[in-house]
């Protein structure tokens, strides 16, 4: 990398980096000269020391592992569902009549309002929080690789067929490339909805997790715990997107400049 | 490949708005080996015409026999360039031009054989690696031609395949076209907007009326091959230009007298 080159990628990180710190000092500000109380916001001192505190007890780990298995284990799964149907159901139009209802139905009861059904079906444990991030990342990616299958540019299936394509080739060679920007959109979704949901349902119920913390922070007026839950899944939620991102990035070397998914 | 064609109907059905007719009752015979350039105004159908022999669309009415057999049973090697190019965005110009030699199994180092070639005849070295957004609209149309001809076409159609091109690089494109052409046997159907530039190739020239799209006339280019670029400045070759200037022109004032 020349000089140069390091030069401008580390002006572009100062550029970024900017807001967050202001966000910082004026936190610092507001709570030192400003008096702001703590019950509204706690110091950020007070909140450095909890991540001090429940980082050695080993407390701050095990709950974000708690969560971050459930939110994984649950995304990986249903998106996995999501993008495998969608596929089918792009590609055969007349499947897609049957599951066209069930599939917009199913979709809008949100899946947070699930939560207190599944925790009476399923019990305490992870089965619950995991299904509940499954169908949430399910529908997402569901309804944009349909979306994205069932709208590939006419040219581009004219252009193969008439080199000889078969379906099944025009299938995997034209339609899965071309949908993929779509369903790259619906990953995105589903990474963020994901932790919302689980968040959801674990200030509902069980015994850890960072939602649990929250809850719990919340119970005894620990302001500055909350704080640290809350940017703890902040950056959380943000490595996730930016998973996502980079995936995409790596498997779509060819999409060209910024679009609205990335 | 000689390809007879026998009251060629196109109607396209509206949902709800009444349906168009976009071709009617087109006959034509290509002979094996002919270029045959297909001019007329925008809307005329030619895209359409070209996408039916093509097998792309399904004619409404009439036949399409290649070499005395139907279309779809004559197993024919047919080649299109579209007007809008059709490359695969996520393909980068070499893998896009293999993309018809890897569907049919070729091997990879011949297929690497056969790209190179067509990328240099299209003078597109060195951009093997570029994906088609990285290209201008010119080299994307030279890609999409170099695609079709790897595919080794016993009749090759194209829509208006030079239309973005400079001056210079479509004379070199039409040499190299002509060149490759030339003796092999392969039939042409070139549309296109450039009456010189279909003097300049075709052994017939016919020209399209519209609203809705019909042989307006049929025009035939006596001029010895092969031709040089100085060709177009000879007497003959302007007076076929001529002719089918005028032919155009009556096609144009057809289409809008229909239309209003
Ligand atoms: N799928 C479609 N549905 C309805 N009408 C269509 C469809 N495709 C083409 N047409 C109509 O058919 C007519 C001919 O279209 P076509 O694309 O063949 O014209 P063209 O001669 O190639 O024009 P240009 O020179 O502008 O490329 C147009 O009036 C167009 O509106
Ligand atoms: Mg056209």
């Amino acid at each position: 990398m020349s000089a140069s080159r390091l030069g401008r990628r580390l002006a572009a990180l100062a550029r970024k980096l900017a807001l967050p710190a202001a966000v910082l000092v004026l936190w610092s500000f507001a709570t030192d000269f400003w008096k702001i109380h703590p019950i509204i916001l706690p110091a950020l001192d007070q909140v450095l020391e909890d991540f001090g505190t429940y980082g050695l007890n080993g407390v701050l780990a095990a709950q974000s592992a708690a969560s971050l298995r459930r939110c994984l284990l649950g995304f990986v799964l249903g998106s996995a569902g999501g993008i495998g149907l969608g596929i089918v159901l792009g590609w055969y139009n007349t499947l897609h009549d049957y599951f066209d209802v069930a599939i917009n139905f199913l979709r809008s009861i949100p899946k947070t309002a699930l939560a207190p059904l599944f925790l009476v079906w399923f019990g305490f444990g992870d089965l619950p929080k995991v299904l509940l991030v499954g169908l949430a990342s399910f529908f997402y990616t569901l309804i944009t690789t349909i979306e994205g299958v069932s709208n590939v540019d006419a040219l581009l299936i004219k252009s193969a067929r008439s080199m000889g394509a078969s379906s099944r080739q025009i299938l995997t060679t034209v339609v899965l490339p071309a949908a993929m920007p779509a369903m790259h959109a619906g990953l995105r979704l589903a990474a963020a909805t994901s932790l919302v949901v689980l968040v959801t349902a674990e200030m509902l119920s069980g015994n850890d997790g960072l939602g649990y913390l929250l809850e719990q922070a919340r119970g005894g007026l620990n302001m500055s715990t909350m704080y640290m839950a809350l940017i703890v899944l902040g950056v959380i939620g943000f490595s996730l997107d930016w998973c996502v991102r980079y995936c995409g990035r790596k498997l779509m070397p060819w999409r060209k400049g910024k679009t609205i998914s990335t | 490949m000689e390809l007879e064609i026998a009251g060629l109907s196109k109607t396209f059905a509206m949902n709800g708005r009444g349906a168009v007719s976009v071709l009617d009752n087109i006959s034509m015979d290509i002979a094996h080996g002919e270029f045959l350039s297909i001019i007329g105004p925008s809307g005329c159908g030619k895209t359409t015409f070209i996408e039916i022999i093509a097998g792309l669309q399904q004619q409404t009415a009439g036949t399409i026999r290649v070499d005395g057999r139907p279309r779809s049973e004559s197993g024919c090697n047919c080649a299109i360039v579209f007007q809008q190019y059709g490359l695969f965005p996520w393909l980068t110009v070499r893998r896009n031009v293999e993309y018809g030699l890897k569907i049919r199994g070729m091997r990879r180092r011949r297929r690497r054989e056969v790209s190179d070639t067509f990328l240099r005849m299209v003078h597109l070295d060195g951009y093997e690696d570029y994906y088609p957004h990285e290209l201008s609209g010119g080299m994307q149309q030279r890609v999409a031609l170099a695609r079709s001809l790897a595919n080794s076409p016993d009749i090759l159609l194209l829509d208006e395949p030079f239309a973005a091109l400079d001056a210079f690089t479509k004379e070199s494109c039409q040499q190299e076209l002509l060149g490759l052409w030339h003796g092999t046997g392969l039939t042409v159907v070139f549309v296109t907007h450039d009456v010189t530039e279909a003097v300049y190739l075709s052994d017939r020239i016919v020209v399209f009326a519209g609203k809705p799209g019909r042989v307006l006339d049929t025009i035939p280019v006596d001029i010895a091959r092969p031709r040089s670029m100085d060709v177009r400045l000879s007497d003959p070759f302007r007076d076929i230009e001529r002719r089918a200037r005028a032919v155009l022109a009556q096609a144009r004032t057809c289409g809008e007298a229909q239309a209003t």
